[in-house]
């Protein structure tokens, strides 16, 4: 019988994430080509980091309605382009900031995590730095643009590989964060935190390859908080089966609830007209009470967050009691 | 939360860096090892507690050995696919008391497969990207600086850090193929 060699767990992690020496690496693979149990511990450790780079909806019918909301702006937490994207634009406007405090405080507030910076995080610590941050998914060129000749930051999610046309793309997702600074005929210049001389210009085919993949998610650095355009993401082709639809009318009516009991803590009361100063407010009723087009704004904001759920890729599964 | 602080959190058995560090942020992985080693149901919460104990047994002694050579999220990856293996192994067949580590005869049998360094040169030659066998060729066969490497090829020491693990994947897939090819 063959001799097995010994691969340590801690050797392994250090193989994977390339800090072992010649040798080492060499004894891992020496001892992969007789070692099952290391065949497929290895195996599976691809597959994982394969799988925690791209969102794995729960419904797989709904796969191309998923919005890549958990993907990474900056994989894994040695990359921080996001944040030195963000640390860009607050050195263009002239904000004074502390870079390793802002790199503490994304990772203190979990903006920074260990697998990357989620999409859902980018900008976050800009508008933790008092700015205004608006954000949309499936924008456009035109958006770009319009920000951009406002002079409002635009920070866009890419797959890094398919800006840079001699890079080979292994993975089709969002890994990394780029600033967009001017967008001309054939070309999209941007500032890229890890692409010496960090300026550049890729073609625009590369670059709307590449951003696709965050189904074009944008998030603009806003001059003053008059120029807010609300982007609720568009959830109409996701249908609801009849428990959902259920589910709606549960919620619709808790949420009234909520909204009338901190009314009410406030010190407002029923009155049949509305009266700011004397706090009276006509649905200050039961839900059960309210005609159906009062029920009409639960309802809507009940429907959208259930659909929005599904959209981000989630799904809601009934508990059997 | 640097990985210096989750090991010293979980040694001295912090509850808010157990919890969320090791019960709440790894649950994901965990949850996803799980899925790829066993394929029958188990108790997530149950063999999560299992991988726990057998982490803290004998005073931490895993992670007071924790040398730091790769980040502690890769270690734990690494630990767990183990644990839940062994104890998959352990599962199926209670009667089976074969030790997992019981060669520890390092560099044994080497002349046997003294091909190691061709080995190595057929995996690059298989490799899509060879961006990455350049990396892994200047950073491991030549033990090249990382700043050096950074500057050499215009990027920052970050981001080689993160191509470095993209082509460690990369080699590895290479040579799991290669032993599905030829049937090691």
């Amino acid at each position: 019988m063959a001799n097995k060699e010994y691969i340590s767990d801690e050797l392994l992690a250090a193989y994977l994430d390339g800090n072992t020496t010649k040798e080492e690496t060499e004894q891992v693979l020496r001892a992969l080509k007789t070692d099952k149990e290391l065949q497929e511990m290895l195996d599976i450790a691809l597959q994982v980091e394969e799988e925690s780079a791209a969102v794995v909806p729960v419904n797989t019918a709904f796969t191309e309605e998923v919005l890549p909301m958990l993907q990474k702006a900056a994989l894994s937490n040695e990359n921080i382009c996001a944040v030195l994207c963000e640390i860009y634009i607050l050195h263009r406007r002239q904000m004074p900031y502390d870079e390793e405090w802002l790199l503490n405080t994304a990772r203190r507030k979990d903006w920074l995590k260990p697998e990357g910076t989620p999409l859902y995080c980018l900008g976050n610590l800009l508008a933790y730095s008092g700015m205004f941050v608006s954000r949309k998914y499936n924008s456009t060129l035109e958006d770009l643009q319009r920000a951009i000749d406002k002079d409002n930051d635009v920070v866009v999610g890419v797959d890094r590989e398919k800006l840079y046309a001699e890079e080979v793309d292994l993975e089709d997702l969002t890994n990394h964060a780029v600033v967009v600074t001017h967008i001309g005929e054939e070309t999209v210049t941007v500032f890229d935190p890890y692409e010496a001389p960090y300026i550049s210009n890729v073609s625009m085919e590369d670059f709307m390859d590449a951003w696709k993949e965050s189904q074009n998610y944008m998030i603009q650095v806003l001059q003053s908080v008059a120029e807010y355009e609300p982007h609720p993401i568009d959830v109409d082709k996701i249908p609801l089966d009849g428990d959902l639809e259920e589910l709606q009318e549960a919620i619709a009516e808790n949420a009234h609830d909520v909204w009338a009991e901190a009314r009410m803590k406030e010190g407002w009361t029923y009155g049949k007209e509305r009266d700011d100063v004397q706090k009276l407010h006509p649905d200050l009723i039961p839900y059960t009470a309210l005609t159906d087009s009062e029920k009409e704004y639960d309802r809507i904001m009940a429907f959208n967050t259930i659909k929005l759920v599904k959209k981000l890729g989630y799904d809601i599964v009934k508990r059997n009691s | 939360m640097t990985d210096q602080e989750i090991i010293q959190g979980l040694i001295a058995r912090d509850n808010r860096v157990t919890e969320e560090f090791f019960f709440v942020k790894c649950r994901p992985l965990f949850y996803s090892i799980m899925q790829k080693v066993f394929d029958y149901e188990v108790e997530y919460d149950e063999m999560v507690n299992e991988l726990y104990v057998c982490l803290m047994e004998n005073d931490a002694i895993k992670l007071r050995n924790f040398e730091y050579r790769s980040s502690v999220y890769q270690w734990l990856k690494v630990l767990a696919i183990r644990f839940f293996i062994n104890k998959r192994g352990r599962m199926i067949d209670d009667t089976s008391q074969e030790t997992p580590y019981d060669g520890r005869q390092q560099m044994a049998d080497l002349e046997k497969n003294m091909t190691a360094e061709g080995d190595m040169e057929r995996l690059f030659d298989n490799m899509p990207s060879k961006r990455y066998v350049y990396v892994i060729r200047r950073l491991i066969l030549e033990d090249c600086e990382y700043e050096d490497l950074a500057k050499e090829m215009n990027i920052t020491t970050a981001n080689l850090y993160n191509i470095r693990r993209r082509a460690m994947a990369q080699l590895t897939r290479a040579a799991l193929n290669d032993i599905k090819k030829y049937g090691k």
